[in-house]
């Protein structure tokens, strides 16, 4: 390996790699301001300037920018730097105001951290400072540009790792600064990551605002909540407890603990960099909205009485076991949301298969089709994804298919973006493409509104084509004519040895198992973005009508949520537990679904949030919230992560897993588990795929990075989770194909996602100005000719007359016949007029009135 | 044996025409030393506004955890303090407090204070707890020179924010005192 | 808590609702000025027992010698014995080992008796906020006056006893048991 000399030192160094990388690495201190690691070397800062001596010739360099080469000296201590840096100091702090008592980034600032080390104790400067004006980009965001010392790290972030265009560097000289271009909302769904790049407090989060300081936190390891990415995070509480700072008064402890301060990111190379999305950041008041139950309630005489825990298991062992005698296991059914740890869905599933003996148990949106059974199940005999994240980096083809990367799974697009940077070639496909799409996607191809299943099926026909592998149940169709029914054309370049397919569950039955079976046929990968944050760890414990424990086939396959509600209609279904899901706001056919519940005698709700289902229900039982308890998730891909818990259960609730291991000690008089570990131990010990992983899971190592530099120190320790191994066999498959039913009428109301309209987002007061309540999407056009403008309010009147009050907006990129409606449906019960043959997307004749 | 007797009355009787030793406690207070530490205010600038603009230097520097604070963004219609942050919550557990004062040194608006109230006795244990509205001086309170002057090294005038009054005078004739001196010696 | 008094919150004058003359009269027809008489009395010669358990105790032993007197209220009679004493002062940190001491003391004084908490120490725990300190005496015996300070000064505990006065004056009625 080639040498150089650093202070005197001989040092081995590998081709290629920068002074400053070799320096930190040997534990030399280099101060810096604009190089973060993650991001493009900008070498603005002059901060790390070092004496290189080569070749005789002897001179300062930004070690950041410089590659060490054989032979080279390098000093990073001598006078002559030192004094570089000290008059780099002084030359920053020339504009810079000096507000660190009223500044939010004070105490964890990197210009204060490098001034009181290597700085100036006294300024020569003797002129007024400039004063820019303050700027409001984002409602979560703040910028001073005041403060900013343009390191352009904002600005490397938002362009090159997002790859949005309307925030940048302006100006010249004394009038130069960061900011947007425009006098809009930013355009990222990641623009809060400037908050944590910027090395000091120009671009401040306002979700934190003034709260509380960093030696005041308590920063505990998450798992985001909100998608099933699993991004890593690390959540800030004010430490609590009887003997802390803030938390002691004289006679007692504060309550005002069960508050999160804010969440940043937390380094995994594997899932989510040090990147993570807006709403996973922004979003975490919900732990105190005013919607939470606070108290386990039993319904008597038609109203809801308050109630103990005593109580209410007492009730619900006792019904359900009525139920299960006279009417038999199969009269009770339950469906679960997918949000929850892993723990407390094995313990779900274990109260409802093993204790209760029933296999109705679902978290899938009633839907027709997924009566059929697990799509990729059918094809791999197991429900996983085959392709990592990781492996969207590496891949030179990408098939995206009808999937709202950005609504649903943000940082997927990140990978993209980045697998673009690297060369891929990525192909969309989608009933529409917006700017979003537009960042990663080298091709877009649009299909009709009603061509999502032939365009699957065409992109199936061409790789058995090309492959020479028969597909039973295709050979009549020609891939002609799928293609001409689904609008498409020339996807013969999409499609490509290795491909890696990217979609998710909520498309149809069909377009699923043909995207999986064509990535088996053509010797690719595909990933399967799960809708609900935990839906790959909720099928793997077996909440699933057809798979049971660690991937097992059913022998008796139980009823799917469709099947479910088709039997409550009939009477069939007698008890009904429902844990932490709306049916009646979440999913599609509202009133279908509604008649149902009505039938149901017996209903138990587990949830943290009132909502619709709660009126009708005969028992519920207040969940604490993911922050509030601690447990294993399993991310998409299937990554096994843990979070640990933040803050104290609200109210009287209890954690979900505790509530089933309560419910489980009275049927059988086992004994209930003591803690989660010991649950998570019994899952590694039975579930296949999860065997031999640590508990709990994930480890961490350390890249060299200096810690006086706050925004360095953030990501110094990187995280690592185990992947549970799940193994394929792949096997030919038949399809049956009919055309989907089309709907006549004006409008067609497809369904869809926003980022900031979840479960959570809705319960976050904070959110308000981003949430898109009882808002409507139309193309301008549309909008033109019903004499709507962008903004204003409308009726949207149904087949049978119904009337919704909703703002219309004007959205170019979608077809002119669409509405496009976004889940859930708590704040317009649109979802009524969504039926359940809909696939969740189209429907009936509408017209708009003012 | 009379001598010994004589010799300590001799001594009784000298301090028996001395002035009165005992201080008559209520009616008569001591005076205290000008740096005396006892209960904390927070003062105001002239104008009204409060000082305070919740940094939480002084819950940081705090040895015993005294002071829990809260802080909240202005209203700029209607601002609380000068800058952008108030304090929402400022409270100070006099269970803890033990008026060591590194609070006031911390303080980089001047707004802590010490006074020469020592008499704080409460009879219940919640009453030991003082808000933001017991210590916030009344508006028009002329402010209380705390004795910062003598430990700071740099001057508070960077500060944007606030101009503390009487202390920059004293300084700035310290500075004179010392001499000019070169910027990075 | 002069200056807090002067904003109008004095926490002495808080006690207990206004009761209804007949209930005042079926309560102590008889010996209301022999319960005036009794406090009287009692809150002019308070017999402190002095638990002197740190600091605090010397500025306990400054408030009862001759600077600043307090034998001019009557209570300078420090009594070593409990059974004499009917006013305990802790002054100083309660450690846990101590805890049983400071009880037993207080169960052996006679009734009537009141306890001043002296310091930060013996009101909160103050500064040790530690597994080896009581975090206040009131977890042990019922305080009737805080006396904030680290230490407080003499003038302070004086200040306190004078609240105590107050306060046995302010009591609805003289217990006799």
């Amino acid at each position: 390996m080639p040498k150089f000399t650093l202070n005197g030192r001989e040092v081995e160094f590998k081709q290629g790699e920068t002074i400053l990388q070799v320096a930190w690495r040997e534990g030399v201190r280099i101060p810096v301001f604009c190089y973060h690691p993650h991001l493009p070397v900008f070498a603005g800062c002059r901060m790390c300037l070092v004496e290189v001596e080569l070749r005789g010739r002897k001179g300062l360099l930004p070690s950041c920018a410089t590659q060490v080469s054989e032979g080279m000296v390098v000093n990073t201590e001598t006078e002559e730097v030192r004094k570089a840096r000290r008059d780099q100091i002084e030359f920053l702090l020339l504009n810079h105001p000096l507000e660190c008592p009223v500044c939010d980034a004070g105490g964890e600032c990197d210009l204060q951290n490098l001034t009181f080390i290597y700085g100036p104790s006294e300024s020569r400067y003797q002129f007024e400072k400039t004063e820019k004006e303050m700027v409001f980009a984002h409602p979560y965001l703040q910028l001073y540009p005041n403060r900013c010392i343009l390191c352009n790290r904002c600005v490397s972030f938002y362009q090159e790792i997002s790859a949005n265009d309307d925030w940048g560097l302006f100006g010249r000289g004394h009038d130069m600064r960061v900011g947007p271009y425009r006098d809009k909302i930013l355009e990222s769904e990641f623009s809060g990551n400037m908050i944590e790049v910027c090395p000091l407090g120009a671009i401040t989060g306002r979700d934190y605002r003034f709260k509380s300081r960093p030696w005041e936190h308590r920063v505990i390891n998450s798992i985001s909540p909100h998608d099933s990415i699993g991004v890593n995070v690390k959540v800030y509480a004010r430490i609590g407890g009887k003997y802390s700072r803030g938390a002691v008064v004289s006679g007692g402890t504060r309550t005002d603990n069960h508050e999160i301060l804010r969440v940043n990111m937390r380094p995994n190379y594997d899932v989510n960099d040090p990147w993570i999305d807006d709403r996973t950041r922004f979003i975490h008041s919900f732990v105190n909205s005013t919607d939470r139950i606070t108290q386990p309630l039993v319904k008597k005489e038609g109203e809801f009485k308050e109630s103990d825990w005593e109580e209410v298991y007492d009730t619900v062992v006792d019904k359900l076991k009525k139920i299960k005698d006279t009417y038999g296991a199969d009269a009770v059914a339950a469906l679960a949301g997918g949000r929850g740890s892993n723990e407390s869905a094995y313990l779900f599933s274990k109260f409802v298969k093993e204790i209760v003996g029933s296999r109705n148990i679902d978290i899938r949106p009633p839907r027709e089709d997924f009566t059929l059974g697990d799509p990729v199940f059918d094809v791999l005999d197991g429900s996983f994804s085959t392709a990592t994240l990781r492996d969207l980096a590496d891949a030179k083809n990408i098939v995206v298919f009808g999937t709202e990367i950005k609504e649903t799974h943000p940082v997927v697009g990140l990978k993209l973006v980045s697998a673009r940077k690297r060369g891929a070639r990525i192909h969309y496909f989608g009933k529409w493409a917006g700017k979003a799409e537009r960042r990663w996607a080298t091709r877009i191809y649009i299909y009709n509104i009603y061509g999502e299943e032939e365009a699957a099926l065409a992109i199936l026909k061409h790789a058995s084509e090309t492959h020479g592998v028969p597909i039973p149940g295709l050979e009549n169709l020609s891939l002609q004519d799928l293609l001409e029914k689904s609008g498409l054309s020339g996807i013969e370049e999409a499609i490509s040895e290795n491909t890696v397919f990217v979609f998710d569950d909520n498309l149809p039955y069909l377009v699923q198992k043909a995207l999986a079976r064509a990535s088996v046929i053509l010797n690719g990968k595909f990933l399967l973005l799960r809708n609900a944050p935990n839906g790959q760890g909720f099928i793997d414990m077996g909440v699933s009508p057809v798979i049971g424990k660690g991937g097992m086939r059913e022998a008796v396959p139980g009823k799917s949520t469709y099947e479910i509600f088709e039997a409550a209609k009939k009477g069939e279904i007698k008890a009904l537990l429902i844990y932490n899901v709306d049916p009646l706001t979440e999913f599609p056919a509202r009133d279908e679904i509604l008649d149902g519940v009505k039938n149901i005698d017996f209903i138990v709700v587990l949830d943290s949030f009132w909502n619709e289902i709660t009126g009708y229900a005969d028992v519920v039982i207040p969940l604490a919230l993911h922050y509030e308890e601690e447990g294993s998730y399993t991310n998409t891909e299937g990554r096994v992560q843990w979070a640990d818990r933040v803050i104290q259960p609200y109210g009287m609730s209890k954690e979900a897993w505790r509530v089933f291991s309560d419910l489980i000690e009275r049927c059988t008089g086992e004994k209930a588990y003591k803690s989660v570990v010991e649950v998570t131990e019994e899952i590694v010990k039975n579930i296949e795929p999860y065997r031999g992983i640590k508990v709990p899971p994930g480890e961490s190592f350390e890249e060299p990075y200096p810690d006086e530099i706050p925004s360095l120190k953030n990501i110094k320790v990187v995280y690592r989770y185990p992947l549970a191994r799940y193994i394929a066999s792949p096997k030919e498959v038949t399809f049956e194909y009919s055309s989907m039913e089309k709907r006549e009428g004006r409008y067609v109301l497809v369904q869809s996602h926003h980022l900031y309209k979840t479960v959570y987002t809705l319960r976050s007061e904070s959110a308000a100005p981003l949430i898109p309540y009882r808002v409507v999407e139309m193309h301008p056009d549309a909008l033109k000719s019903e004499g709507l403008k962008d903004g204003d309010s409308a009726v949207l009147i149904g087949p049978r007359n119904q009337e919704y009050e909703v703002v219309v907006r004007s959205n170019g990129s979608i077809p002119e016949n669409v509405i496009r409606v976004f889940a859930p449906y708590l704040d317009y019960g649109l979802n009524s007029l969504l039926d359940f043959k809909g696939f969740g997307r189209a429907s009936v004749a509408q017209t708009v009135r003012r | 044996m009379i001598g010994p007797l004589i010799k300590g009355l001799t001594i009784t009787f000298k301090y028996i025409f001395k002035k009165k030793f005992t201080v008559q406690y209520p009616e008569e207070r001591r005076e205290l030393p000008p740096r005396a530490k006892w209960l904390h205010i927070l003062q105001r600038h002239e104008d009204g506004k409060e000082r305070c603009v919740a940094c939480m230097l002084c819950a940081s520097a705090c040895p015993t955890e005294a002071i829990y604070i809260v802080g909240e963004e202005n209203d700029l219609e209607n601002p609380i303090s000068h800058g952008e942050r108030y304090a929402k919550v400022w409270d100070l557990d006099l269970g803890r407090c033990m008026f060591c004062g590194y609070c006031v040194e911390a303080c980089p608006e001047e707004a802590l204070a010490m006074t020469d109230e020592y008499e704080l006795a409460v009879p219940t244990r919640k009453d030991l707890v003082l808000h933001k509205e017991d210590l916030l001086v009344e508006p028009g309170t002329p402010p209380v020179k705390t004795w910062l002057g003598f430990y700071r090294k740099e001057p508070i005038g960077a500060m944007p924010v606030t101009r503390p009054m009487e202390v920059h005078v004293e300084y700035e004739e310290y500075l004179k005192r010392r001499g000019p001196r070169e910027a990075h010696e | 808590m002069i200056r807090l008094e002067k904003k109008g919150r004095n926490p002495f004058i808080v006690y207990g609702e206004e009761k209804s003359i007949e209930e005042q009269l079926r309560r102590n027809i008889l010996l209301t000025t022999v319960d005036a008489m009794l406090k009287w009395s009692r809150r002019n010669s308070l017999w402190p027992l002095p638990l002197g358990l740190a600091c605090c105790a010397i500025e306990m032993m400054g408030a009862f010698f001759a600077r600043y007197d307090m034998a001019r209220f009557g209570f300078e009679v420090f009594r070593f014995s409990p059974r004499q004493a009917d006013l305990m002062i802790v002054a100083g940190t309660v450690t846990r080992k101590m805890a049983p001491i400071v009880k037993r003391l207080y169960d052996q004084m006679s009734e009537p008796k009141w306890v001043i908490a002296m310091g930060a120490c013996a009101m909160a725990g103050g500064p040790y906020n530690s597994y080896a300190v009581v975090q206040g005496v009131d977890n042990l015996i019922p305080v009737d006056v805080y006396v904030p300070g680290c230490p407080p000064r003499p003038e302070s505990l004086i200040y306190g006893i004078m609240k105590l006065r107050e306060k046995i004056k302010q009591e609805r009625e003289a217990k006799i048991l």
